[in-house]
């Protein structure tokens, strides 16, 4: 359904803050290729700047690619906007609306431009209750994740083929974040294909069925969820009750990389069960997960593609 | 888009129209004070035509008057700042801010998007001349001073068809530049320049070629008042703008677009 192909769009820095010259690096993304297949849930991670949004504009038909093309449904993307934007729900990623509006006056101008079908009524009134959303309420009065909903709201009451989601869940509370894998995964039910970008590796982990890593502006990998799910390197911090239980841990063969007296930080790859059940052997304080960068959790993905 | 510009049209024409009942309403009482007569006679050209008086009439005539004051800076000012406000609003802003990103993600060419914009910023300017003359005709009947319309009605045309072609270079330069500073600087500097060019080409016979060179150079309230038909001046500013619109489409469409 979307097919990116040797896709490349440089642009120089812009002037170098020290010397106030023109530096030779650049940014946008270098021979991006990549295929996601009709009905398929695919999420686009990297770390912020590494190219995620110009492949989405490219994607939308925003911007001409220097070489390469991307296809939607076997349209180009940029010489056949027009038609492939009617087959595409768009989400971008700064919720920047007409202020004046109001939610509906907005969603309403949204349906016409999109040619009015009735059904966008339906699902407009459907979402607005699952999200729990005011469309009354002037969008200038509305907080960053009020707006986010009624970027949702738009993008799914259009029921299209294809939705095309930049960073979806950002500004969300985890009770709506969870609203909103549902919705996802009743679109994917419905055979839709879906494109996601983030650079939050659990943003698409519910949801996604392959996922691409990009970094600096080149893809790095594609891979299935599962393996990538195994290849997540998880840091955990835990408080036990006294300092002999930690060397009882240690025993256990878990990667214990740093302990100051009773608290530990344990590393693990993908699979968690070896350390759940050695945490059942002492007597837990506290317990949490510590939030890794998605360049720390795929590491050894980018040392493989030519080191950091 | 339409309502949020109507509104500001409709701000600006009922400021202009209270500023117009003011000037209109002591007009009496100045052409009939002697002292005003005897200073305007007396007054320079040169100053005389900064103020918008073109002929050689001085300011004791109403139509000399009502083109030096109604249709003076003031008016220039406001029309101008509306004209390029809007212009900016309706492109610039629009990609600076991102909310272009949702426009332009309908089903909808950009061409037909540019010319929905450009539709407003025409309903905006009509709506704005047609308000400040309605404005003008009704304080004059309050005042009972009498007057021939048509000459009014053509110099709302006119007025119209000028701030047009400002429009229209200040939309070029909407889709033009990638930043709304840019977009903003650009208008109001060639507008600045064209009514500077204006001034210039007024103060001194040795300057006047200056006329030319800018859009304000043909429209002359005064004369128009005084019953000239503006009829080139106009077709050639709906012209311009038609051809500063043409070349907006042709970037716009072919511009990437970083929103």
């Amino acid at each position: 359904m979307i097919n990116v192909e040797g896709l490349t769009k440089l642009y120089p820095r812009t002037k170098d803050q020290t010397k106030g010259k023109e530096t030779k690096r650049v940014r946008g993304i270098s021979e991006v290729t990549f295929r996601v297949k009709e009905g398929e849930a695919f999420g686009f991670l990297g770390p912020n700047g590494a190219g995620k949004t110009t492949l989405i504009r490219h994607l939308m038909g925003f911007i001409r690619p220097e070489a390469g093309f991307a296809q939607i449904s076997g349209l180009d993307c940029w010489q056949n906007s027009r038609t492939v934007k009617a087959l595409v729900s768009y989400l971008p990623g700064e919720m920047n609306f007409f202020e004046q509006m109001s939610g509906l006056e907005f969603l309403e101008l949204m349906s016409g431009m999109h040619g009015n079908q009735p059904i966008f009524q339906k699902r407009r009134e459907l979402l607005g209750e699952r999200l729990n959303l005011n469309l009354q309420q002037p969008i200038r009065k509305m907080s960053k994740g009020m707006k986010q909903k009624l970027g949702i709201i738009y993008a799914l009451m259009l029921d299209s083929k294809v939705l095309i989601l930049d960073e979806p869940t950002s500004g969300l509370d985890p009770l709506m974040q969870k609203v909103f894998i549902e919705l996802v995964l009743e679109e994917k039910k419905q055979g839709k294909t879906i494109f996601i970008s983030s650079h939050m590796f659990s943003e698409v982990e519910r949801t996604c069925d392959r996922v691409a890593i990009i970094r600096a502006g080149e893809l790095v990998t594609v891979e299935g969820i599962q393996r990538l799910r195994q290849a997540q390197q998880r840091t955990f911090e835990i408080t036990v009750s006294d300092e002999r239980e930690v060397e009882l841990l240690r025993e256990r063969g878990l990667a214990i990389v740093s302990a100051k007296g009773t608290q530990l930080s344990v590393e693990i790859q993908g699979d968690i069960n070896a350390l759940l059940s050695g945490l059942a052997q002492v007597k837990v304080q506290a317990f949490s997960q510590k939030t890794t960068e998605l360049e720390e959790a795929f590491m050894h993905f980018y040392e493989r593609e030519g080191g950091l | 888009m339409f309502k949020e510009q109507g509104k500001k049209a409709l701000t600006c024409a009922t400021g202009l129209t209270l500023y117009n009942l003011l000037l209109i309403g002591v007009y009496p009482a100045i052409s009939k004070s002697e002292v005003m007569a005897e200073l305007s006679v007396n007054l320079p050209s040169s100053v005389k035509r900064v103020f918008g008086v073109t002929s050689g009439s001085g300011i004791d005539r109403f139509e000399s008057y009502i083109s030096s004051q109604c249709f003076g800076q003031v008016w220039l000012f406001v029309m101008g700042m509306y004209t390029i406000g809007t212009a900016d609003a309706l492109i610039a802003k629009l990609v600076d801010q991102g909310t272009m990103a949702y426009l332009l993600s309908a089903p909808v060419g950009r061409l037909e998007l540019l010319l929905t914009q450009v539709a407003v910023l025409v309903s905006g300017l009509a709506l704005l001349m047609v308000l400040t003359e309605l404005g003008i005709w009704g304080e004059m009947a309050l005042f009972d001073i009498p007057i021939d319309v048509w000459p009014y009605f053509r110099l709302g045309i006119l007025g119209f068809a000028l701030f047009l072609a400002v429009g229209a270079y200040s939309l070029l330069f909407s889709a033009l530049f990638k930043l709304e500073e840019h977009a903003i600087l650009s208008s109001i500097g060639v507008t600045f320049v064209f009514y500077a060019l204006d001034v210039l080409s007024g103060l001194n016979d040795r300057f006047s070629w200056a006329k030319n060179l800018t859009l304000f150079g043909w429209v002359r309230p005064q004369e128009v008042l005084e019953g000239e038909l503006p009829t080139n001046q106009t077709v050639t500013l709906l012209a311009l703008s038609a051809i500063f619109i043409t070349i907006a489409g042709f970037i716009f469409e072919k511009k990437d677009l970083h929103v």
